[in-house]
């Protein structure tokens, strides 16, 4: 399996299970009936710095175990690989960023409202997260293609 | 995805070129091994300079690496 394969399941696994538990977690408070802007906020910002520490590292590890290839850059099938990945990743996005703006009333007043919490942080806590979980599929279906694409040609 | 229509005589020609691995002429074209193995067996189409690249690698033309098996 080539470095960059490596690196995009290594990065899917890391991205699946960070944002899991982040979401796990909102969806949790939703269910209790109380997500607060700053339990929001704060596990939005620990599940960035665990992704972040964790691709990190394992990265450094894919690298130390491939030197010679990390130090290489993409070449053209590679290349073409991650561009048609961005491509159905974006497509993906489009739709996705759509479907929250068809969303936006749900999110902004019948959400909150069933919440018990009908004020503008309940609103913006729910569309926040929804695009937020839009640029994380969007990010899913770019890794995912990217692995499909590697494995056509294996 | 559909195959190329291009054949290519690159594992013949590893062989006759002192049975040189998929990764060595990988580091000499500058593409992965796995580039390489793509190529050999027809998944990946590769670019007309890395095919290029190939060719001059085995010291032979372009045509006598790869063949176009198109209408």
């Amino acid at each position: 399996m080539a470095y960059r394969e490596k690196v995009q399941w290594a990065s899917l696994a890391i991205g699946l299970i960070v944002w899991g538990l982040y979401f796990g977690r909102f969806a949790a408070s939703l269910a209790n009936g109380q997500p607060t802007p700053e339990n929001a906020l704060g596990g939005f910002v620990s599940a960035v710095i665990l992704l972040v520490v964790l691709q990190v590292a394992a990265i450094i590890a894919i690298a130390i175990h491939r030197p010679s290839e990390a130090e290489l850059p993409a070449d053209p099938r590679e290349r073409e690989i991650e561009g048609r990945a961005a491509i159905a990743g974006y497509m993906v996005l489009c739709v996705a960023i759509f479907a929250v703006i068809l969303a936006t009333p749900l999110l902004t007043i019948s959400g909150p409202a069933a919440l018990g919490q009908p004020g503008g942080a309940a609103a913006a806590m729910l569309v926040g997260n929804a695009l937020l979980a839009a640029l994380i599929f969007a990010s899913i279906v770019h890794s995912v293609w990217q692995i499909v694409l590697y494995r056509r040609q294996a | 995805m559909a195959t190329p229509p291009i054949t290519n005589q690159i594992r013949t020609l590893r062989f006759l070129t002192g049975e040189m691995t998929q990764a060595e002429l990988g580091d000499r074209v500058g593409v992965t091994r796995q580039t390489i193995a793509a190529i050999e067996q027809g998944k990946y189409s590769p670019t007309l300079e890395t095919a290029f690249r190939i060719a001059h690698i085995f010291r032979k033309p372009l045509e006598e690496v790869f063949q176009w098996q198109g209408d």
